[in-house]
């Protein structure tokens, strides 16, 4: 069961607190100061924390603070990025790999593009095992139940054909999978449905609810959509220009915004998203 | 120039002196100059321009090869003038058959204020692009005339290119943008013959024999068995007698060449040993003598006394291919015989390094090419302590008892004029190196030019320069911008 | 579209079999002097004619073909694989190992390596097999010829630094030389397969110069590229027009395996 994989040791004793997550942070590019400004937002285990914001307010650059990986895109973090008790800005690249995947797993925007086209579908859970697992196969014993839970085919065939070979809603069922390989504390799922249409949509969202009740696991759900967010989330943050101006639980800033942009963003919508809930 | 010497009957003509003499028992040389003649910037020519040629010659900071080749052990000779139209030149010891060496003295003027410009030649630079070309000009004030008072040269300028390509050189020559060319490779000799008869010219047997050679050194860093291959005469002479130089003629120069038989060609008439044949075909006779060597030859192996299959290596110059297939010829030829040889093409600086410095390698296969015919120019070949005794060079004492008597013969024509005395000595030097074979003369290959038919009076000649040696007397057809070889 | 593919991998089949099997199909011995015969056209004995020195071509070129045809790709294969992972971690690292990167491939591009093959040449035997220097010249030229193909892979790997999959991968914790062989190497697989055909004939070529200064394969062994610097008296290929055979198998050879070898990637 996938319930039965092992979390990770040290992980679990650092986790004294019911804090996962606590982070701090301002962001600068080169040539742009302060992408992200001094943005504090909270997670406890098993919440999904919905983080709303338009293109460019800086929802992916947090995702990639988190994640350590700003250096790629020329970003530097500044500030404090707590994972359970544990400071990531401070963990050195080497350490940092094995918390990447391990203890926090990552969905993408894109699924297509975000699988290597010249790797089979089984090569990808080879190599995302191998990342983090001395044994080689390891992989091919947890790997029937893990699609089960995602609701992808289990028949090696399917498990032989190459991203291209897939269609959208499919591969971001991988990546979901992929992500879930090492049984991490969170994921991080940046605008994991915009690619996708409704019903595919729908059918990604009600898996992530389904791990969250049934894995506890944490997600912290990045997305422009209102109406996403509102039907998965816990708790609600909204970021513009770079600042979180309003969190709450979602049923507080949905139905009592107190921003200007909040309610902006609740007047687009015909209907009052909690509704639909 | 002095003297000239003609190349067709190797014999001297007078040029700017009109008679010399030799005295007191060949130490000293006297020049009568002719009388009236000007530089081609207009200053006269006198005595004092043969003593200041003469002594810029000798200074040995100009590290002149021709100078070099007028000092001997005893010292440098002296020029003094005698009067402004004779010049006296005194040798501290007699030297045979010196007055040949005025061929090559181009005398410069001491007055003119430009003295690279003025020429007392035919012809003087005008324009000079190194790698290039080289752009000579008519000599105005030249003295000579032909037999009707018509002054020469014919010509108004010359142009003579300097062309990487052989390919390139006969394309042009073929398409009438080059007049002469003075020399030419067999194959491009082969299919100018086939598409253009008259313009190619055999200027009959050069003074160029290629040659193979084994390395006898004693220092050289190669295993003590091979030394004794190489030192034996037996295993000279055999491979010697399984190379069949009748093929290397034909296939690799096409028949424009012939089996060479020593170090002096037929075509030097004066110094060549006419008893001496090139060494026959005959691989029998080559086994034969490795037999008798302590050598065996069993199931087309050859061994020597102690067991060891024979291989060696023969070294060549990279690029030239009649080099090459010669290589590969000879490697077929002492296959028969149970020798394998193993064929290394070297690029030339590597290849001298190893012949002159390192002394690493077995043999070596390479062309010799003599600018001169007396047998003096040669010393430093036959002497056991010359540095061009390629097979074991610079030695303090001669190593065997045949190179000491050739050191002798050498000395010896070389201490006497009397032409008859010096001719017998040199004969015993070929003699002794047909006898030895420390070279294995392989082909003498002929001098191949290229002359297109606008071009008069050429007289090919097998000695350099082939096309241009009587460049004063070259005329165009029609009276075209100038020739270019 | 895949009749042509099946009947380039037929051709390159068949002359690759064909120079295997040089020592069973050739009429005659490769270095054999028929002196009799020289530059003798087609005949029974001679089903290609002789060349200037009376030797059969058909086993001149049979044998030619199997010392190029099995070292030149080797030496490609030598040359991209470097590329491969040199181009590739430059492209992807970035930053110094990048600026190191180009300055080291500027400096493998613009040296004159000739004179590395030239002591190469006398650091070897004097009594060396020829099938030992034409290895040595064609292992060289692989490993010396990385920096152009290293390039293009470089630029690629830039690209796909940026790439979607790439970032996952990261995301995913994966270490960095696996990163680089899975996600960027494998990634430039196509680009590598057409430096690696191209850098076929180049280096059949490229052995065939070094002959001229005489390195690479030495006498009596036959290479397509000593071959080809026949065909440079241009009045024999007139008069002798079965001269330029191995010109035209080089040129087979290169299409087909493009032929080949593109399609995969196609399919890909």
């Amino acid at each position: 069961m996938t319930e039965s994989l092992p979390r990770s040791d040290d992980m679990e004793a650092a986790a004294s607190g019911a804090t996962l997550l606590d982070v701090a942070v301002s962001v600068d590019y080169f040539g742009r100061q302060a992408a992200v400004r001094e943005v504090r937002f909270s997670m406890e285990r098993g919440e999904i924390l919905g983080l709303i914001g338009e293109s460019g307010s800086g929802k992916s650059t947090l995702a990639m603070a988190i994640l350590g990986l700003l250096s790629f895109r020329g970003g530097k973090a500044r500030g404090e990025i707590r994972l359970q008790g544990r400071d990531l800005l401070a963990l050195p690249e080497r350490e940092m790999r094995q918390v990447r995947g391990r203890a926090i797993g990552f969905v993408p925007q894109s699924p297509l593009a975000a699988l290597n086209p010249t790797l089979r579908l089984d090569g990808h859970f080879r190599e995302a095992w191998r990342a983090h697992r001395p044994d080689r196969n390891g992989w091919r014993e947890v790997l029937p139940d893990l699609l089960r839970r995602v609701q992808l085919p289990r028949e090696a065939e399917f498990l032989r054909q190459y991203p291209r070979q897939l269609s959208v809603g499919l591969a971001q069922r991988v990546l979901i999978a992929l992500a879930l390989l090492h049984n991490p504390r969170l994921i991080i799922a940046d605008e994991p449905t915009s690619a996708l249409d409704a019903i595919t949509q729908s059918g990604v969202l009600s898996l992530l609810a389904g791990l969250n009740r049934d894995l506890q696991t944490s997600i912290l759900f990045i997305s422009h959509d209102l109406v996403s967010v509102a039907r998965l989330s816990h708790r609600v943050a909204i970021l513009l220009h770079g600042e979180l101006v309003e969190q709450g639980p979602a049923v507080e800033v949905f139905g009592n915004p107190q921003h200007v942009y909040t309610r902006q963003l609740m007047a687009t919508l015909l209907v009052n998203p909690l509704l639909r809930r | 120039m002095l003297l000239r010497l003609n190349r067709q009957t190797q014999q001297l003509e007078p040029k700017l002196a009109v008679s010399w003499r030799q005295s007191e028992g060949g130490k000293a040389i006297t020049f009568r100059l002719r009388d009236g003649v000007r530089f081609s910037d207009g200053t006269p020519f006198g005595a004092e321009d043969v003593v200041y040629t003469f002594e810029t010659m000798m200074d040995p900071a100009k590290l002149s090869p021709v100078g070099d080749s007028f000092r001997s052990a005893q010292g440098a000779p002296q020029a003094r003038a005698l009067s402004t139209s004779q010049v006296e030149i005194r040798f501290p010891a007699p030297v045979a058959g010196v007055e040949r060496l005025f061929d090559q003295v181009t005398i410069v003027s001491a007055r003119s204020p430009r003295k690279a410009m003025a020429a007392l030649g035919p012809f003087a630079l005008k324009e000079h692009r190194a790698g290039s070309y080289v752009l000579l000009e008519r000599n105005p004030n030249y003295w000579e005339k032909d037999a009707n008072g018509r002054a020469l040269p014919y010509l108004d300028a010359v142009r003579l290119e300097i062309l990487q390509n052989r390919e390139m050189e006969l394309i042009r020559f073929r398409r009438g943008e080059l007049h002469l060319v003075n020399k030419l490779d067999a194959d491009s000799f082969a299919r100018l013959a086939a598409d253009a008869p008259s313009a190619a010219r055999d200027a009959g047997p050069s003074l160029e024999p290629e040659m193979l050679w084994f390395n006898q050194s004693p220092q050289s860093p190669l295993p003590a068995h091979k030394k004794a291959w190489f030192q034996s005469r037996a295993f000279r002479r055999a491979v010697s007698a399984a190379i069949n130089r009748e093929d290397l003629a034909r296939l690799v120069y096409h028949g424009y060449a012939r089996p060479a038989a020593g170090p002096v060609p037929a075509a030097n008439r004066n110094w060549v040993n006419t008893s001496l044949a090139p060494h026959a075909y005959n691989p029998g006779d080559a086994v034969a003598r490795l037999e008798k060597d302590g050598f065996r030859l069993r199931s087309g192996v050859l061994r020597d006394g102690k067991g060891t299959a024979v291989e060696f290596s023969v070294i060549t110059n990279a690029g030239n291919k009649a080099r090459e297939k010669m290589a590969a010829m000879i490697q077929q030829d002492l296959a028969k015989i149970g020798i394998k040889l193993n064929v290394v093409t070297l690029d030339f600086g590597s290849l001298i390094e190893r012949i002159t410095k390192t002394l690493n390698y077995e043999s070596c296969l390479l062309g010799l090419v003599n600018l001169d015919l007396d047998p003096n120019a040669q010393m430093n070949v036959w002497l056991s302590s010359g540095a061009s005794h390629q097979w074991n060079p610079a030695q303090k004492s001669p190593a065997t008892a045949w190179e000491a008597e050739i050191d002798t013969w050498m000395r010896k024509q070389a201490s006497t004029t009397d032409p008859a005395r010096r001719k017998a000595a040199f004969d015993q030097v070929q003699r002794i190196a047909w006898e030895e074979a420390p070279f294995l003369y392989l082909v003498t290959k002929n001098f191949l030019v290229g002359v297109g038919p606008a071009v008069r009076n050429v007289q090919p000649a097998s000695l350099h320069p082939a096309v241009f040696w009587n460049i004063e007397r070259l005329a165009l057809a029609a009276e075209t911008s100038g020739i270019r070889p | 579209m895949k009749q042509l593919r099946i009947a380039a991998m037929g051709v390159l089949v068949a002359i690759f079999s064909a120079s295997l099997a040089a020592d069973l199909l050739s009429p005659h011995p490769y270095g054999e002097q028929y002196r009799d015969a020289v530059n003798a056209a087609p005949s029974r004995a001679f089903p290609m004619g002789t060349d200037d020195m009376g030797r059969d071509r058909l086993s001149r070129l049979l044998h030619a073909c199997r010392v190029s045809l099995l070292l030149a790709p080797a030496a490609a294969l030598v040359a991209t694989t470097l590329a491969g992972l040199l181009g590739g971690a430059a492209g992807y690292l970035g930053g110094t190992a990048d600026r190191v990167f180009l300055r080291l491939s500027d400096l493998f591009l613009s040296l004159p390596w000739l004179f590395l093959f030239l002591s190469v040449r006398s650091l070897l035997p004097l009594n060396a097999a020829p099938a030992v220097s034409a290895v040595a010249t064609f292992l060289l030229l692989g490993v010396l010829g990385w920096a152009g193909p290293a390039r293009v892979a470089r630029a690629c790997a830039c690209g796909l630094r940026q790439s979607d999959f790439v970032m996952q991968a990261k995301a995913n914790g994966r270490s960095p030389m696996r990163l680089l062989l899975v996600e960027i190497v494998r990634n430039l697989r196509p680009v590598l397969a057409a430096q690696f055909w191209l850098a076929i004939p180049v280096f059949v070529l490229a052995e065939a110069n070094l002959g001229l200064l005489g390195l690479g394969v030495s006498e009596p062994l036959p290479s397509l590229g000593g071959l080809l610097r026949e065909l440079e008296n241009y009045q024999a290929v007139v008069s002798q027009p079965w001269m330029v055979a191995p010109a035209i198998i080089l040129i087979g050879v290169t299409g087909c395996l493009h032929l080949v070898l593109g399609w995969e990637e196609i399919r890909r």
